[in-house]
């Protein structure tokens, strides 16, 4: 089907479980930032949960049906891009996405199985917000900036999700640079550290919270070694883990200083001058 | 992020010295001694000579670095600047070509 | 025609599949078959005998025989028929086991029918053959030994000794190779300096042996026997005669660059030795960083200090054009490139090595005398990780094969380096150790129980900086822990590639190499020191990654192809090759442009009207048939497989004939001959 006739394109958003929940904040920032830069982005009517867990199904092929079946929606609602702000929801997306496209007769599997939705042809692209944000250009975010953040030391982390496997990474998996572009059109200077692609300990923060107070502050720690000022991370989980774990962290560790951490979307608010306004509503 | 390795042997490589010698008052000011310096310690002086030009001197902190090649001594059209070898003392030091 | 074909059972290769006695009859039956018989196996002695005896029995004139591949016993029996007295080129032979028995396992008599099928086109095709004689082609006894590594070295020893003149070029200014740059050789801790640069000298001195250094193979032409080698000596600017190779020119030299003999770590002056015990003993100067050009001559130092008056900057590249019947390829290798595993931090931090720079940090003649020290400040590192397989037996993100000499170089490094830095820390992390050669697994256990080695059987996932030490991630599988190690340096057992400029040289030969840039060999077990291009010899690492003892074995093996090839008195190539019919060649050129070994030309008739026709290079001519297929007069044939010939064994199988040839006029003039085979 081809995309409507507009003169932006319309973007299906795939939301996920944790954005309209725990991060509903991540959210708000990420929709008044696209809408500033002229990115139309269109929540997916009736999804449902990307998937992710289903991995304990034995196979491999039923784990994407909950993947394709929203991939399915977007094209038959005449997207042909769906962008998330969840590295877990891109990850699985993008990755069920890459799983039939490759293979023809699973994907008649799925369609087969899934009789209720419209066949599914691999018309979508899977795409984070992030490379939707790169693909805009600089240019256009710098024209955004109200505030500039005047050389703020920026240690991006990108986790795990988002860079591995490396048929999905939305960019090296070694040293990315894509948030850090983002990052320097907001005027902040983005450092290096080691630690910004190690994983943050995900799930375990459910159970075992300990586990994750020592990923964070080594994490953290490692930034703040190499001079970052804030963490900015690309993932809600990520977030949730740098960010409100430090108390479990200062529990291990006492003298642990705080550590600021914010989410992209979160910070460029901030140099959009966008973050009042949308708190207020 | 990239750090240059240095090299490991450098005490045990000898250098030769030179000194530069300038006659200010031929110079015009041409500038091919300051392109062709291999080691790049000359620029140009702030004052000017007789005729109005601008002559060669050794950029400030740079003296001991002449290696006495003799390339500014050789492109020099107006024999205005000269080199000599000051380290290593050879018979044939004193010849100059 | 009296044709005789004899059945081979193979045991029960042939015979428990086939009805060997169905096919004897029904092959008796044959045109011009006067003799069909089975024997168990034909390539045994008794088999051969059988078959040498009928012959003169039966007088028979061609031979037939129904057994295994070609490529097995082709020669056995051509030879056998030869010792009765029938040229060697008349004989058959018909695939009924690879090509019957084996692929039709359960199909008895459908395979039973194949293999007569077989045995008929056959006898019809060696009904066709002709009595051929082998190609003489000239020799020149003379070698030409690419490459100046301790295989070359040795290759050009074994084969001057056997009186013969070798030419042996190296592109470096010295030879000497990878192993001139070691510190100690492993099992025995040899200083690798002083048992090669006896051989080195000996090559030099060696009557029999041109040495040209710092020299390439430009061009090569020819074949076998008479390969035509143009070689590029770039010029030194030294004198070689009257250099005495006291070093006064390099004390005075004002340029420093990094040193490649010491892998970039040391530095040396513009005109260079590369090391001290360099054959030949001539300095160098580098004209890519003497503050010097060709044509501008201003920088006079060395030229001042030097005695003897050797230097001249005047020198220009010297041609020089050989002669000579065989080439041995020993160009050796080169490490990877450390910048791929950048997980490893490889080209990031100075302090991630390869195992050839920590070599030369080992050896005492190196640029810190023998003293480890780390190449970001000179320190001398306390604790130093080994990470082996770093890149190699990884199909998906380096090379897939094994580099052999790792596990054993990476154990010595270790051993060495406690030698060096006795209140020292070594970990190895490793997949496995393969210590395969003599007393490789005695050495390894030394090692292993030295204090201060720590062997850990897991990957390295990360290295990284952390202030001015180095992070190193890695796992102990054997215990099940994860482990974080601040290291001070860490050295990468990297893979072994083969060396910069074989591909353009295996090209330059038409010698094919395998995926990964080594020079194939021509059977992997039986043959591995010849090239499939005849009269192309390997040696060392550039077939496969080896160590020193299985180079020098190589090379003494390539050696003794070459001193057997030369004690031929004649050079005799296989017949099987183009010939062409003077009477029906129209000089199209068609069979030329195909040819992909460039076996041949077109030349001009000596009648009036001057028409041209092809002409083939016997030696250059490797009967693949390419030009048979092209030509449309049927003009060019390859000898033993004619066109009569193929066509009578097509129509055996098909076991039709011609009967009639149409001829359609297509639109646009072109006449399409159809012609239709009909069943007898």
């Amino acid at each position: 089907m081809a995309e409507k006739g507009k003169q932006t394109m319309e973007i299906a958003y795939f939301p996920g479980c944790t954005l309209k929940n725990t991060a509903k904040r991540l959210e708000t920032s990420a929709l008044g930032v696209a809408k500033l830069l002229g990115l139309d982005l269109r929540e997916l009517p009736n999804w449902t949960c990307c998937g992710t867990c289903f991995s304990l199904a034995e196979d491999n092929l039923m784990k994407q049906v909950a993947p394709i079946r929203t991939l399915s929606r977007a094209a038959s609602l005449g997207y042909s891009v769906i962008t998330t702000l969840c590295s877990v929801c891109y990850n699985t997306l993008k990755q069920a996405d890459l799983f039939v496209k490759s293979d023809p007769k699973r994907l008649k599997k799925i369609n087969t199985f899934m009789e209720e939705e419209a066949n599914y042809e691999g018309q979508i692209a899977v795409k984070h917000f992030l490379t939707l944000l790169d693909e805009l250009g600089e240019e256009k975010i710098k024209e955004a900036v109200k505030h500039n953040l005047n050389g703020l030391k920026v240690g991006c982390y990108y986790g795990c999700l988002l860079l591995r496997p490396q048929s999905i990474a939305i960019d090296d998996c070694e040293q990315p640079q894509i948030m850090e572009r983002l990052m320097k059109a907001l005027g902040a200077e983005p450092v290096y550290f080691p630690y910004q692609v190690e994983c943050c300990g995900s799930y375990h923060t459910a159970v075992h919270p300990e586990i994750v107070a020592r990923r964070a502050y080594r994490i953290l720690e490692n930034a703040r070694e190499n001079g970052a000022e804030i963490v900015v991370t690309s993932c809600p989980l990520c977030y949730f883990n740098l960010k409100d774990r430090q108390k479990n962290i200062k529990e291990i560790y006492s003298g642990f200083k705080p550590m600021k951490v914010s989410y992209f979307t979160e910070i460029m608010a901030d140099a959009f001058g966008l973050t009042k306004i949308l708190e207020n509503g | 992020m990239r750090t240059k390795r240095r090299l490991l042997n450098l005490d045990k490589l000898t250098k030769p010295k030179g000194k530069v010698v300038f006659i200010p008052e031929r110079c015009k000011e041409c500038g091919l001694c300051i392109e062709y310096c291999p080691t790049q310690i000359l620029e140009y002086s702030t004052e000017f000579n007789e005729k109005g030009y601008h002559y060669p001197i050794i950029k400030p902190g740079k003296e001991d670095e002449c290696v006495g090649c003799g390339f500014c001594q050789e492109v020099c059209p107006d024999f205005a600047i000269y080199v000599e070898l000051i380290e290593p003392k050879l018979q044939s030091n004193d010849a100059k070509e | 025609m009296r044709i005789g074909v004899f059945i081979c059972h193979c045991g029960r290769n042939i015979a428990g599949v086939v009805d060997i006695k169905a096919l004897v009859d029904r092959v008796s039956t044959l045109e011009n078959v006067v003799y069909a018989t089975n024997e168990m196996y034909l390539c045994s002695d008794p088999g051969q005998r059988k078959i040498q005896e009928v012959i003169k029995e039966f007088k028979l004139d061609r031979v037939v025989v129904a057994a295994c591949s070609p490529k097995m016993h082709g020669a056995t029996f051509a030879r056998a028929i030869e010792e009765a007295g029938l040229n060697p080129y008349l004989i058959e032979i018909a695939n009924i086991r690879e090509q019957c028995s084996w692929v039709h396992q359960d199909l008895r008599k459908i395979a039973t029918e194949k293999a007569f099928k077989l045995i008929k086109a056959a006898v019809a095709k060696v009904a066709l053959a002709k009595p051929l004689e082998p190609v003489y082609v000239p020799l020149t006894r003379k070698v030409l030994i690419i490459g100046g590594g301790v295989a070359g070295i040795q290759a050009a020893l074994d084969i001057a000794n056997g009186g013969f003149e070798v030419y042996l070029v190296e592109k470096s200014p010295t030879i000497g190779g990878h192993m001139a740059q070691l510190d100690e050789t492993f099992p025995t801790l040899d200083c690798s300096a002083c048992i090669l640069t006896p051989r080195m000298v000996e090559a030099a001195r060696h009557p029999n042996i041109h040495l040209y250094t710092y020299a390439e193979v430009k061009q090569v032409e020819g074949v076998v026997g008479s390969y035509k080698v143009t070689i590029e000596q770039k010029p030194r600017y030294v004198d070689p005669e009257k250099c005495t190779g006291c070093g006064d020119c390099a004390e005075v030299c004002p340029v420093i660059v990094p040193n490649e003999f010491d892998q970039g770590l040391g530095g040396r002056k513009a005109i260079y030795i590369p090391f001290p015990q360099a054959v030949p003993a001539v300095y160098t100067i580098d004209l890519e960083h003497c503050l010097n050009t060709e044509k501008l001559i201003v920088c006079e130092q060395c030229y001042k200090a030097c005695g003897p008056k050797a230097i001249n900057y005047l020198m220009g590249p010297k041609e020089i054009e050989i002669e000579v019947g065989a080439i041995v390829l020993a160009t050796g290798y080169d490490l990877w490139p450390i910048e791929n595993l950048r997980e490893y931090g490889g080209g990031e931090y100075p302090d991630v090595i390869n195992g050839l720079e920590f070599e030369r940090l080992l050896c005492s003649s190196g640029p810190t005398g023998g003293v480890v020290r780390r190449p970001s400040d000179g320190k001398i590192p306390k604790r130093v990780v080994f990470i082996q397989c770093a890149g190699s037996r990884d199909p998906k993100h380096g090379c897939a094969y094994c580099s052999k000499i790792c596990c054993m170089y990476t154990a010595k490094h270790a051993l060495l380096y406690k030698h060096a830095v006795p209140d020292g820390e070594a970990y190895v992390f490793f997949i496995d150790v393969r210590a395969a050669g003599k007393r490789y697994e005695e050495f390894v256990q030394r090692v292993m129980g030295t204090d201060g080695i720590k062997y850990l059987r897991g990957k390295v996932s990360k290295v990284f900086q952390r202030n001015d030490k180095l992070v190193v991630w890695g796992v102990d599988t054997l215990s099940g822990v994860a482990v974080e190690i601040e290291a001070d340096m860490v050295v990468l057992a990297l893979p072994i590639v083969p060396s910069q400029g074989t591909k353009e040289l295996a090209q330059m030969l038409k010698a094919p190499t395998d995926e990964y840039g080594f020079l194939s060999e021509i059977h992997p077990k039986l043959r591995p020191v010849e090239s499939s291009m005849m009269g192309i010899y390997l040696a060392g690492a550039v077939q496969a990654p080896k160590d020193i003892p299985d180079s020098v074995s190589q090379a003494s093996a390539a050696a003794s192809k070459v001193l057997s090839l030369f004690s031929n008195k004649q050079l005799a190539l296989d017949p099987i090759k183009a010939e062409v019919d003077l009477e029906k060649c129209v000089g199209c050129g068609e069979c030329a442009k195909v040819c992909p070994f460039g076996a041949i030309t077109m030349k001009k008739r000596l009648d009036k009207k001057k028409r041209k026709y092809a002409e083939v290079n016997k030696a250059l001519c490797q009967g693949c048939g390419c030009c048979m297929a092209a030509c449309r007069k049927e003009a060019i044939q390859v000898e033993g497989f004619t066109l009569p010939q193929l066509r009578a064994q097509i129509y055996a199988i098909l076991d039709a004939k011609p009967t009639k040839v149409e001829i359609k006029k297509k639109e646009g003039g072109n006449e399409d001959k159809t012609a239709i085979v009909k069943p007898r």
